[in-house]
């Protein structure tokens, strides 16, 4: 204990020397009110339907389709930045081109190529929806937003650390086959060419390192490994650049991820071994990897129903031994979902009332029906953009596949998105709100750890 | 992953594949025009009953290609013809992300040029795409799957003038259209077979140039389908060129004041007119005296920024209308 201390002082002391020896170097900050500035333009414009949304450090600025706009060329911004923080109908003057390493324009290039086959083969929804899950997306319309937004599902199309998560998963659920060793090697070279396409923004980097810190704990296989893996890896990043700790992303990602480590892990021990996918496989850190494959064996045995279960349907009579094990099986088919969705909404809920002052309630809802369907999504996806780069034809059959689980995807938002009612809206910017938020549900994860570890 | 885990999720993909084709496949064999909800703009797409599609305008931002996508089959990456109807941004943005996302075999092009950068861009964007690019005047006939379209402006001469030199008014180099169908335009049942679609599908263009003819009475002496798309022609012009009646209008330049009077209505006496608008635009679209014109004339008048997307159905002797609110 006393080793642990000791080491948590220096890191302490070590971050604190840091930022009195070279500042926080944080970005410029543009004011409120007219302004006049000129600027590289270092990620490519999103479209919204509308027009380009031009980021520059913590101003967006909306401009018409034409001219467009490119990463990397430096450009003269005439006009009035609002109290959100948005410049609209600008003047911008175009400056000369930046130079830019020939890699990155090849890596620009080629996440172009592919989002743009991947338009050119499904319906726009399904599209954005694939774009999204293995590029980042940067062309979404402001309708599709906002409803992925109201339903607390917009973490899908960006390259967030639950997609990281899924990509690190899927490696790791054939360490049965391939050996823990190789499985984990393997995952952190999916991570690494998953981070390289999405075109490596701070965010993108940010989840990189946390779900590639967590992987390579699995090694150990010790129980409280992950966790300390991803607060150290926080730290490294705050360390290298302390003003990542203020970014909203950055602060989201980790409380999303530290919750599914959490309470997550607690909330998926509550009911005894469960049906593990991908993200699970990967999240529920307790498991260490032998465990797992005595979970998912155990399971295996446990999911074909036998005929006599199938038969025995009546739903109307007391729940006899036999339709308890079926409503058991499906629980314990939805319940892995269920507690990554609720935890990670639990953890992220606080910070998302105080900063934006609105939160979805159908959000843990939707993402249990929708996180089943993003792997697949996933996956085909991959496989789509990788032959849609050679040859179209089969790309074109390759999308009908993915089509399905990205149409229920589409569906299931659409449907939820028109719920009235569906948002909350209170307590943006109340810091007391944010700490009891925080303090409940901290609380509630510790009542969770002694009553489990006591049953241990 | 889990075998019978995986195993289920391949089945669930195929078998919602199956109901999916199935079930797209049965919106095809009628004639369907679809005012999509583009905002401040026109932007349409007709589905014929052999389920070629084809887009009159394309809108402002990007919003054509949502309705294009939820309207359109999921195999059908082909729209058979697009139509721009004048070179204003409002009608033409949308077309940079449908030839984005779709291949496109005929464009019939505006017959005027604009100095916009945009305009620049539609030129390079159509000449890549590979279409075949058609510049329709009066008297022009094209025909795609079993639907009509009968050009009745612009005229030849002034055209060919405009090329060179644009009018002040782009309006007046609209485009404007007579689309119909033949009465008894039957669902093309064979067509719900997947490969029996594409070969039908095929064989789906013909363009008949410079045959001026007078009175087309194809539509079984004036009983057929027919409707008017406008863009956004001045009324004084469009006034003396309507060759006859029909059962909708799609009303000129989002409800302006330009585009629509009582010599117009009276000439064309439509009982649906559709106005292409967006909610709170600038110009005060659409303009009051047209929306009394419209009720004081009995015509039913539905629009994009109050009742959302409006489709209308047609099998050539019935006609339906539905909008989304």
């Amino acid at each position: 204990m006393f080793k642990f201390y000791l080491f948590g002082t220096f890191l302490v002391l070590a971050l604190a020397l840091r930022l009195a020896l070279f500042g926080f170097n944080s970005e410029v900050k543009i004011p409120q009110g007219p302004v006049v500035f000129e600027a590289v333009l270092k990620q490519a414009p999103q479209l919204n339907g509308r027009g380009q949304v031009l980021k520059f450090a913590n101003v967006k600025v909306y401009t018409d389709f034409l001219p467009q706009y490119e990463a990397g060329e430096r450009l003269r911004i005439e006009g009035v930045v609002d109290d959100k923080y948005r410049i609209f109908n600008p003047k911008v003057t175009q400056r000369q081109r930046a130079r830019e390493s020939e890699i990155s324009s090849k890596i620009s290039d080629l996440r172009e190529k592919i989002s743009g086959n991947i338009g050119k083969v499904l319906p726009k929804k399904e599209a954005i929806l694939v774009q999204g899950t293995i590029l980042g997306v940067d062309n979404i319309d402001y309708q599709f937003r906002q409803e992925l937004i109201n339903t607390g599902t917009i973490h899908v199309v960006v390259v967030s650390g639950q997609n990281m998560a899924i990509a690190a998963g899927i490696f790791l659920a054939f360490s049965r086959y391939l050996g823990r060793r190789l499985a984990v090697v393997l995952a952190l070279i999916g991570v690494l060419c998953y981070a390289t396409i999405a075109g490596f923004q701070p965010p993108v980097v940010r989840a990189a390192i946390m779900v590639s810190a967590a992987t390579i704990a699995k090694l150990f296989g010790r129980e409280l490994w992950p966790i300390w893996s991803l607060v150290l890896a926080a730290y490294a990043i705050v360390f290298i650049n302390p003003a990542a700790a203020g970014e909203i992303s950055f602060q989201l990602t980790f409380a999303a991820t530290l919750g599914i480590m959490t309470l997550g892990r607690l909330l998926a021990k509550t009911t005894g071994p469960l049906a593990r996918g991908p993200v699970t496989t990967f999240l529920s850190a307790s498991a260490s990897l032998t465990s797992f494959e005595i979970n998912s064996k155990k399971h295996g045995e446990k999911f074909t129903p036998k005929r006599s279960e199938v038969r025995s349907g009546d739903l109307s009579s007391r729940a006899t031994p036999r339709n308890r094990t079926a409503t058991r099986t499906f629980l314990q088919g939805v319940w892995p979902a269920a507690t990554v969705a609720i935890s990670a909404y639990l953890f992220t809920a606080p910070l998302i009332i105080f900063y934006f002052g609105r939160i979805s309630i159908l959000a843990p809802l939707v993402n249990i029906l929708v996180i089943e369907a993003v792997t697949p999504i996933m996956i085909i996806g991959f496989v789509l953009a990788l032959v849609s780069l050679i040859w179209m034809p089969v790309a074109q059959i390759v999308a009908f596949v993915v089509f399905v689980p990205a149409f229920y995807f589409v569906k299931v938002v659409e449907i939820f998105a028109a719920i009235p009612y569906g948002q909350a809206e209170f307590g943006e910017g109340n810091i007391w709100l944010l700490v009891g938020g925080y303090t409940a549900v901290a609380l509630v994860t510790l009542w969770l750890w002694t009553k489990t570890s006591v049953k241990d | 992953m889990n075998k019978n885990k995986f195993i289920f999720f391949v089945a669930l993909i195929l078998v919602g594949l199956g109901v999916l084709l199935i079930w797209q496949s049965l919106q095809i064999g009628k004639f369907r025009f679809i005012a999509c909800d583009v905002g401040q703009g026109d932007g349409m797409m007709i589905i014929a009953p052999n389920g070629a599609e084809i887009v009159v305008d394309g809108g402002p931002g990007s919003r054509i290609t949502d309705c294009l996508s939820r309207h359109m089959p999921l195999w059908d990456r082909t729209i058979e013809m697009v139509v721009l109807t004048h070179p204003h941004s409002e009608h033409m943005e949308g077309f940079l992300d449908i030839f984005n996302r779709y291949e496109v075999k005929t464009v019939l092009d505006t017959v005027a040029f604009n100095k916009t950068q945009l305009y620049q861009r539609w030129i390079k964007v159509i000449g890549q795409s590979g279409a075949k690019i058609v510049h329709p005047y009066v008297g022009d006939e094209v025909k795609v799957g079993d639907v009509n379209f009968d050009i009745i402006w612009p005229p030849k001469d002034k055209a060919e003038i405009w090329k060179l030199s644009p009018p002040a008014d782009l309006n007046d180099t609209s485009i404007v259209m007579r689309v119909s169908i033949p009465c008894h335009s039957r669902p093309d049942r064979e067509s719900i077979f997947l490969f029996a679609w594409i070969l039908n599908k095929s064989a789906y263009f013909s363009l008949t140039q410079n045959q001026v003819e007078d009175d087309k009475a194809i539509n079984c002496g004036g009983s057929g389908f027919c409707m008017y798309l406008t863009g956004d022609l001045p009324k004084e012009i469009l006034g003396k060129i309507i060759p006859g009646k029909c059962q909708v209008l799609k009303v000129v330049h989002h409800g302006s004041r330009t585009g629509t009077d009582v010599r117009v209505l009276d000439a064309i006496d439509p009982q649906l007119a559709i106005i292409q608008v967006g909610a709170k635009n600038q110009y005060g679209h659409p303009h009051k005296e047209v929306l009394d014109a419209l009720v004081a004339k009995g015509i039913k008048v539905l629009r994009n920024d109050a009742n959302g997307e409006i489709e209308v159905d047609s099998d050539g002797t019935t006609w339906g209308v539905r909008s989304e609110r």
